[in-house]
C-alpha cells in the first residue's frame, strides 16, 4: 500500500499496538491483516451488514468504515477478547445454548453489539432487542435464537417466557 | 438399491439409538462464537498476493481495446491479466438433457461482454488496495449493443451467434389428457406469477486462494464452496493439470445456499494467474461484485391454470413457464434447473392425473443463474397455491377444504405424481390441518387509530424432494445421476474415531450430525466421535457435494453403512477377548461388553488396540484395519410441511408486517431437531426475503442498479417474526431410519403463504398478486382501485395523513415505481 503512514497508538483487546499506518487503511483491515484477529470478518465492506463490528471505547463500530487512523488514542475490544481460553463469556455462552448460530460468519459482529448491549444493563423487551439488532444481518437462522440468546442475557424483558422456546 | 440398502441395514447388530434424534449441542460452535472459524479469507500464505478483477460495466458490448499499460506499471503490482494471457481452457460442460444448448464461458471475457460485471482483466498486486489502484487505471474501449432485458424469453440481438433466438431450451410436455380434463371442467382459473431475480447473498462473498508448486505441479486451492471434487474436477480440465495434483480446501463457508454449487469462473482466473506468477493469490470478492457479478437467481415466470369439477376436484393443469439463464449457461445444472424445477415441481402435493406445460428458457445480459434455496420450486408453489386460492373464491369453497379434498392422502402412498416423482410417505393432509387448526396469532394494534391495518392469513402446503441420487434424478430429469459422497469411517489406537466427508459445511452442522450418527453406528460416545471434510487430499470423493437437501439422506446413509462396518469388526475381535459368541457381544457408550452379564466389559480402546497391534494369529489383512468406506445411492424421498403466514396490511403506506409463521413440518426422522428447526427457520426467513423484500433491479441498458446491501433488502430481525413449529413424523421407507432432508423447506412454503395472506388482507380490493417481493408501492396501487369506488375516507387518509408524511410518502412511491418500470418487473 503505497500512502503515507502516520503512527497509530492503539489498545486492542487489551495489548497496546504502536504501529506506522497506512492513512487510508481500514479499521477492519488493520483488525484482520496486521494484527491477525481474523474473527473480526468483512460481510459488505458498505458499512451495512455489521459482521465487522467491534467495540471502540465500548460503542459498537462497524471497523470496515472508520480508518485505523481513527484508532489512534483508542481502546477496542473484538470477538477474541471475550472469551478465556476457551471459557465463554456469558453471551457466547447464551448463543451456544440458544444455538444462535449456523454459518458463523455474521457471528462475530452480532456478538460484539450484544455485548453493548448487555454491558449497558438495560432492560429491553423483544422488540426492542429486534429492533437494536437492525445493523447485523444474518442470512442463516432467522434472528430468532439470536434475540432469545440476548433476552436471556438481559433479563427476559416484558415476554413472558413460556412464549420462548 | 433402495432395497438391497434397507436390508443391509436390517442385519446385525445396531448399537441403541442415543443420539440420533436428540437436540446434541453443535461442537462447530465454540470454535466459531470465540472468532476461530476459518473462512477464505482468513487464509494468509507466504509471498501472498491479492487480485482484483477489472469487469465491466456495460451489459453487451464489443471489447475493442484494453490497454493496461499504466495498470502494469502502477506501484506493487505483478501482473495484469487479460483472457488471452491465462493458460486456461473455456468453461464448457457437456450435457445430458437432450436439446439443452450450453454456451462456453471464458473465465475473464474475451472480444465481447454479455453482462455487466462480467470480469475482463485479473490485477494481482502487493495488497488488495494497491490492485485496486491499478484496476481503476486499466483502459477498456467497448462498443455498446442492445441488450436483452432479464426475464424477456431472449427478445433482443443474439448474444451467441450460434444461438440467434436466445433461446436456451424448449419443451412441451403432457401427462395424462389435459384437453379432456379442460374440457370437462366447470371451473378455470388461471394465475400468472413472477418472482423477481434474487440471489442467494450469502453473508461471506465468493472468493479464493491459490497456490501452484512448479516444483511439484501441485495446486492448491482455498475457496468457498459447496463442492471441493466439483471443484478440483474442473479446475484441472480447465487449468490442464492432473486431477490428483489438484487439492482443494474449503474449511467454514459463511453461507453457500446454492450459489455456491457451481465452479466460479473467477476462481479458474485465480488459480491460473497463481500459475502465471508461482505466487499464492488471494481473491476475496466484494459485496459490490457479490451482487453484480454473482450468479443470480430466480427471474421465472410461471403462468398456470387449473381445471376444477363443480365439487372442487382438480381434474387438471396447465402451466407455461418461462425462465432466464442470464448470459452464459457452460453447464446445463445452471442454465436450466430453475425453469425445469418450477415446471416439473408445480403440481405440488396435489392429487393431479393430467398437467401440460411448455417451457422456455432465454438468454438475458445479466450475471449467470445458479440454484438456489428452493430452485424453481419456490415460483411454481406460489402461482399454484395462489391459484388455489382463487379457485375456492370461484368456487365458493372454503380454501383450507379444497386443497384438503385435493392433497395425496395418506393412504396412497407410495403416490406417483403426475411428472413421475414417487412420493414415497408423508402428512400432506395432517400438516394442513395441524395449522389450520391453530389458534390464532395476536395482533398488535395498529401504531395509530387513524392507520388503516388489513390482516390476512394464507396456507401454503408443498413438498421437497431430498436424497438426490440415481432414483431422484430418473424422476424428476428422466436421467440417472447416481449419489457418489463417500464417507469413510476410522477407529484409532484410542478407541475414538473419524469421519471423513467430501461435503462441505456452510452452517448446516454436518460436524455435529453425523458424528451423531457415526457414534450410534460405532456405539461411541459423542465426544469421540470427530468429523473431517476440509482437504480433498484426505476425503473420499464426493460428487454431489453439499446441496438440495442431501447431506441428511445421503451423508447418514453412508456413513452408518461405513460405521457398521467398523463396528462389526470391533464386535469380532471384543468377542475373542470377552470370550464370548459375537453374536452376544454389543458395544454401547465406548464399552464392548456381553448381552446379559454387565461385569463382563472392556473398553472399545482394548477393542481397537486389539485389532491395530495385537497378537492375532488367525487373522487377515483386513481384520486388521478398523476403516470403511461407504456411500448410498439412496430412494427418492419427499419432506412436506404447511406454512400458515399472518401478515398485517397497512394501506397506507403499503407497509406488509409478517406477524406470524406457522408450520407444521415432516422431514421423517430428524437427526437432530434443533438444527431442523433452525433450517426451517432459516428458510423461512429468506422466504420473507423473496416475498416481500429481495429483488435485483437493473437500469434500462440492463446495468445492475443494487450493487449495496443498502439497495438489496435482506430481512433484519425486526422483519422476522417468532416462528411456531409443529412436527409430524412420516419416516422414509427408502432411507436409512427414515431419514429426509429439510435444506430448503421454508424457502419454498413461505412466499406462498405470504402472498396468499396479502391478497386475503386486501381481499376488499379483490387484489391479486402477479408478482413477488410485494413491495408498498405494489400495495398502494392494488388498493388504489378502491378510490374510484366508495372508499372516500380511506383515500383522504392514505393521501393526506399529515403534511409532513404526505411528502415523505409521494416521492418514495414513485421512485419505486419507476424502478418497476425500468426493470421491467411489472
Amino acid at each position: 500500500m503505497s500512502s503515507r503512514s502516520v503512527p497509530v497508538s492503539v489498545v486492542v483487546n487489551g495489548v497496546r499496538c504502536d504501529q506506522d499506518t497506512p492513512v487510508r487503511l481500514t479499521a477492519a483491515d488493520f483488525i484482520r491483516d496486521r494484527l491477525g484477529l481474523t474473527g473480526t470478518h468483512l460481510g459488505c465492506e458498505q458499512g451495512v451488514c455489521g459482521a465487522c463490528t467491534v467495540l471502540i471505547d465500548g460503542r459498537s463500530t462497524r471497523s470496515c468504515t472508520v480508518l485505523a487512523v481513527q484508532l489512534d488514542g483508542a481502546e477496542v475490544r473484538t470477538v477474541e477478547s471475550l472469551d478465556d481460553r476457551g471459557r465463554l463469556h456469558p453471551v457466547q455462552e447464551a448463543f451456544r445454548a440458544r444455538g444462535a448460530l449456523q454459518c458463523g460468519f455474521c457471528t462475530p459482529g452480532m456478538l460484539m453489539t450484544s455485548v453493548e448491549m448487555v454491558e449497558a444493563q438495560v432492560t429491553l423487551t423483544e422488540h426492542e432487542v429486534r429492533r437494536r439488532l437492525a445493523g447485523n444481518i444474518c442470512r442463516c437462522t432467522g434472528y430468532q435464537n439470536i434475540v432469545d440468546a440476548l433476552l436471556d442475557c438481559l433479563g427476559a424483558g416484558d415476554e413472558p417466557a413460556g412464549e420462548r422456546s | 438399491m433402495t432395497t438391497e440398502m434397507t436390508a443391509e441395514h436390517a442385519t446385525g447388530r445396531e448399537s441403541r439409538a442415543r443420539f440420533v434424534g436428540s437436540s446434541v449441542p453443535r461442537v462447530e460452535d465454540t470454535r466459531l462464537l470465540t472468532g476461530r472459524g476459518r473462512f477464505l479469507a482468513d487464509h494468509q500464505l507466504p509471498r501472498q498476493l491479492h487480485a482484483v478483477f477489472v469487469r465491466a460495466e456495460l451489459a453487451h458490448a464489443d471489447i475493442e481495446s484494453i490497454d493496461t499499460s499504466a495498470a502494469r506499471n502502477a506501484p506493487g503490482v505483478h501482473a495484469v491479466l487479460l483472457a488471452d494471457d491465462l493458460e486456461c481452457r473455456t468453461l464448457i460442460a457437456p450435457t445430458r438433457i437432450a436439446g439443452f444448448r450450453v454456451t462456453p464461458q471464458s473465465p475473464l471475457a474475451r472480444d465481447r461482454v454479455r453482462f455487466a460485471g462480467e470480469a475482463v482483466a485479473i490485477v494481482v498486486a502487493e495488497d488488495r488496495y494497491l490492485a485496486e489502484d491499478a484496476a481503476e487505471l486499466v483502459d477498456m474501449r467497448l462498443r455498446e449493443k442492445g441488450v436483452v432485458a432479464h426475464g424477456s424469453g431472449g427478445v433482443g440481438p443474439a448474444l451467441f451467434d450460434e444461438i440467434p433466438d436466445n433461446v436456451l431450451f424448449e419443451s412441451e410436455v403432457s401427462f395424462g389428457d389435459p384437453g379432456r380434463a379442460f374440457a370437462a371442467a366447470a371451473v378455470i382459473v388461471e394465475k400468472t406469477v413472477r418472482m423477481a431475480p434474487s440471489a442467494a447473498v450469502p453473508l461471506e462473498c465468493r472468493g479464493c486462494l491459490a497456490d501452484f508448486d512448479p516444483t511439484t505441479g501441485e495446486l492448491r486451492v482455498w475457496c468457498s464452496t459447496q463442492g471441493l471434487h466439483r471443484t478440483r474436477n474442473k479446475l484441472s480440465a480447465s487449468l490442464g493439470i492432473p486431477e490428483h495434483l489438484v487439492r482443494v480446501f474449503a474449511h467454514d463457508v459463511g453461507g453457500a445456499f446454492g450459489q455456491k454449487i457451481p465452479i466460479q469462473p473467477e476462481e479458474v482466473a485465480v488459480a491460473a494467474a497463481a500459475r502465471h506468477l508461482g505466487r499464492p493469490v488471494m481473491w476475496a470478492e466484494d459485496r459490490r461484485e457479490n451482487l453484480t457479478a454473482a450468479p443470480r437467481s430466480r427471474g421465472t415466470r410461471v403462468q398456470v391454470r387449473l381445471a376444477f369439477a363443480p365439487d372442487g376436484i382438480l381434474l387438471g393443469m396447465a402451466a407455461d413457464v418461462l425462465g432466464d439463464a442470464g448470459a452464459y449457461s457452460f453447464n446445463s445444472a445452471s442454465g436450466s434447473t430453475e425453469g425445469f424445477l418450477a415446471a416439473r415441481t408445480l403440481p405440488g402435493p396435489y392429487r393431479i392425473a393430467n398437467y401440460e406445460y411448455s417451457l422456455r428458457i432465454g438468454l438475458s445480459n445479466t450475471s449467470p443463474i445458479a440454484p438456489y434455496r428452493g430452485v424453481g420450486t419456490v415460483t411454481a408453489q406460489t402461482a399454484r397455491e395462489l391459484a388455489i386460492d382463487k379457485a375456492a373464491r370461484v368456487l365458493g369453497i372454503d380454501r383450507v377444504d379444497l386443497r384438503r379434498l385435493n392433497l395425496v392422502s395418506h393412504a396412497e402412498f407410495p403416490y406417483e405424481a403426475v411428472c413421475g416423482q414417487i412420493f414415497d410417505s408423508g402428512s400432506y393432509i395432517e400438516s394442513l390441518d395441524a395449522v389450520a387448526g391453530l389458534s390464532s396469532a395476536t395482533i398488535a394494534p395498529a401504531p395509530s387509530p387513524r392507520d388503516r391495518v388489513l390482516v390476512g392469513v394464507g396456507f401454503s402446503p408443498y413438498v421437497e424432494g431430498s436424497g438426490s441420487g440415481s432414483e431422484s434424478t430418473r424422476q424428476m430429469y428422466g436421467i440417472e445421476s447416481p449419489a457418489t459422497d463417500l464417507a469413510t469411517v476410522s477407529v484409532d489406537l484410542s478407541g475414538t474415531a473419524t469421519v471423513a466427508v467430501g461435503m462441505t459445511s456452510q452452517g448446516q452442522g454436518i460436524a455435529t450430525t453425523l458424528a451423531q450418527v457415526a457414534a450410534d453406528g460405532l456405539g461411541l460416545p459423542f465426544d469421540d466421535v470427530r468429523v473431517v471434510w476440509s482437504d480433498t487430499s484426505t476425503l473420499p470423493i464426493s460428487t454431489g457435494g453439499t446441496r438440495a437437501s442431501r447431506v441428511a439422506v445421503v451423508g447418514s446413509g453412508a456413513v452408518s453403512l461405513a460405521a457398521k462396518d467398523v463396528r462389526d469388526k470391533l464386535v469380532r475381535a471384543g468377542a475373542e477377548l470377552l470370550e464370548a459368541d459375537p453374536a452376544d457381544v454389543e458395544i454401547e457408550n465406548g464399552m464392548a461388553g456381553v448381552v446379559g452379564a454387565a461385569d463382563r466389559t472392556i473398553p472399545v480402546a482394548d477393542v481397537a488396540r486389539h485389532v491395530l497391534s495385537g497378537i492375532r494369529p488367525d487373522a487377515t489383512a483386513d481384520d486388521r484395519s478398523l476403516i470403511s468406506t461407504r456411500c448410498v445411492d439412496p430412494g427418492a424421498t419427499f419432506s412436506n410441511a404447511t406454512v400458515r403466514a399472518t401478515v398485517a396490511v397497512d394501506v397506507d403506506t403499503g407497509h406488509i408486517t409478517v406477524v406470524e409463521l406457522a408450520a407444521a413440518e415432516d422431514c421423517g426422522q430428524r437427526i437432530n431437531p434443533a438444527i431442523v428447526d433452525d433450517q426451517f427457520r432459516g428458510g423461512a426467513t429468506q422466504g420473507i426475503g423473496g416475498a416481500l423484500r429481495e429483488r435485483f433491479v437493473f437500469d434500462a441498458e440492463n446495468v445492475p442498479l443494487a450493487t449495496t446491501l443498502m439497495r438489496y433488502h435482506l430481512p433484519r430481525a425486526a422483519d422476522v417474526p417468532r416462528f411456531r413449529l409443529i412436527h409430524l413424523e412420516s419416516p422414509s421407507p427408502w432411507t436409512w431410519k427414515g431419514i429426509k432432508g429439510v435444506g430448503e423447506s421454508g424457502a419454498i412454503g413461505v412466499p406462498a403463504a405470504i402472498a396468499a395472506a396479502v391478497e386475503d388482507a386486501l381481499k376488499e380490493f379483490e387484489a391479486e398478486i402477479a408478482s413477488l417481493p410485494i413491495l408498498p408501492a405494489d400495495v398502494l396501487a392494488l388498493t388504489d382501485r378502491a378510490g374510484t369506488h366508495d372508499n372516500g375516507a380511506f383515500c383522504t387518509s392514505a393521501v393526506q395523513p399529515s403534511a409532513a408524511n404526505g411528502h415523505e410518502h409521494e416521492p418514495a412511491t414513485v421512485r419505486v415505481r419507476k424502478e418497476h418500470e425500468v426493470s421491467g418487473d411489472g
